[in-house]
């Protein structure tokens, strides 16, 4: 699903991370602007300085504007600061992708919001008060909650979270996990990359691999790395 | 976003990547097709009622008082009789003053709110999202917007125009001896259909020009919040000069 080979941006280097299917890959970043410089990269918003990123057996850099939006209409992608439009309810927000990209409408996608809110352990009749609120009148679990489910709505094969936990309880994030693995678990072709900020969460995520991004100009963390 | 290093500034996914001007004008046009989508209709539908619907009892409110004013002025005050009155009126109030007005009224409100809302947007790092998720901002945000305001300045015209024609002529028939019937007669005597749609395609092309400036002020421009005054005169003096090029552009074609 994601190879790199190689890669700098203007922030980090990564020499070499390959993500097949049924992995649950974690990023760490030592900053935020390395996750988002990541991110950026990973799904071709920029150009690397170097290296070559392979998305669904494609090379990025290969690709035009046109092809790369095709490429990421494919996938999931959830952040939780920054990952929702603030002038449209979160329920709005949730029904964005899957709306805009697969045409579904709120009916046809009732069931499967009940599923994921069964597995995030959210009580139905709490989500959708919530859902009625501007992403600036919600909390920090509702904003990560309602970025994951737009997410999930697409039924990707790869999900792509960045820096989704920040400011969440331990609980909340359990429960976000919990239900990540368990959407990925409904089918063996799909893949999820967690990006984090500091390496503190991995204990909780437990994922089948890790890669860490050095710093450019950090020699000691590439060699750890 | 905050860390131990601070407050991220915008990285290049940030960057606007659309173009201004008559390009963007260009470019909408290319994107018509997108509107099959329903975020995109639901978006342009909402444009729509922000821009027109929301301000409908107000326009209707003072195109009643122009028409009635004019009327009554030409009619009665100078005593000139029922066609003159009715020339006039078509001529000055339903053929520059509805247009005038409309567009103002469109640029001093959603206008001015469509453009903060955009910088806001792309302040916020929402472009980026949008574009992570696979929306081309261009479909989501610029084309509902730019044909939101040609839709809504339609719309607000042909308020105006009717409540003129309408309320105006009904107001004057309970102050003056004119009837509401005689005036009536006298507008459609001289009631041309030609410049009344000719009046039509211009708040299309001025809302659509309109559009377009707010895209380009919201998405192209240096935006900041410290900038949102002078933001705010500079969309509004684009649109003044918008208006008089357009308007005088239909009175040339016209005459």
């Amino acid at each position: 699903m994601i190879e790199i080979t190689e890669l700098e941006g203007a922030h980090f280097r990564l020499a070499r991370a390959s993500v097949p299917p049924g992995e649950l890959a974690a990023v760490v970043a030592p900053t935020v602007a390395c996750a988002r410089e990541f991110v950026d990269l990973l799904l071709g918003l920029i150009a690397p300085r170097q290296g070559v990123v392979r998305l669904f057996g494609q090379v990025l850099g290969a690709l035009d504007e046109r092809a790369r939006r095709a490429l990421r209409a494919q996938l999931g992608f959830a952040a939780q600061a920054e990952g929702l439009v603030g002038h449209l309810a979160l329920w709005e927000n949730i029904l964005l992708g899957a709306a805009y990209h697969r045409g579904r409408d709120a009916a046809t996608l009732e069931s499967r919001v009940q599923t994921f809110l069964g597995w995030c352990g959210w009580a139905e009749e709490d989500a959708r008060r919530a859902f009625l609120q501007k992403p600036d009148q919600a909390t920090p679990f509702e904003r990560a909650a309602a970025a994951w489910l737009r997410a999930l709505l697409l039924e990707p094969e790869l999900l792509v979270c960045e820096d989704l936990f920040a400011g969440l309880a331990t609980d909340q994030r359990r429960r976000l996990i919990e239900a990540s693995v368990a959407f990925q678990s409904e089918n063996p072709r799909r893949g999820s990359v967690f990006v984090l900020v500091g390496d503190r969460l991995l204990d909780e995520l437990q994922p089948t691999q890790v890669h860490y991004l050095s710093l450019r100009g950090d020699f000691r963390a590439e060699v750890q790395a | 976003m905050s860390t131990a290093q601070g407050t991220v500034p915008p990285g290049p996914a940030d960057a606007p990547e659309f173009v201004g001007g008559l390009e963007l004008f260009v470019d909408v046009a290319g994107r018509l097709g997108r509107l099959a989508r329903t975020p995109v209709q639901v978006a342009l539908w909402q444009q729509v009622q922000r821009g027109a619907l929301d301000l409908g009892w107000l326009i209707v409110a003072i195109g009643t008082f122009a028409g009635f004013f004019t009327v009554a002025t030409v009619e009665v005050g100078f005593g000139l009789g029922a066609d003159l009155g009715a020339r006039v009126l078509q001529a000055l109030v339903l053929g520059q003053l509805a247009g005038f007005v409309s567009a103002l009224l469109l640029v001093a409100g959603p206008g001015t709110a469509a453009t903060f809302e955009l910088g806001l947007m792309r302040q916020h790092g929402e472009l980026r999202t949008l574009r992570l998720m696979g929306i081309d901002p261009r479909d989501y945000l610029m084309l509902p917007r730019v044909l939101g305001f040609a839709l809504s300045l339609f719309v607000l015209n042909f308020f105006f125009q009717a409540a003129a024609v309408l309320g105006g002529s009904a107001l004057a028939a309970l102050v003056t001896p004119l009837s509401f019937t005689q005036q009536m007669s006298a507008l459609l005597a001289t009631l041309a259909p030609a410049a009344l749609s000719i009046a039509g395609l211009r708040s299309l092309v001025l809302g659509a020009a309109i559009g377009v400036l707010v895209c380009d002020q919201g998405l192209v421009a240096p935006f900041s919040t410290g900038r949102m005054p002078q933001i705010a005169r500079h969309l509004l003096s684009r649109a003044l000069v918008a208006v008089v090029v357009v308007h005088g552009g239909a009175a040339l074609f016209l005459s």
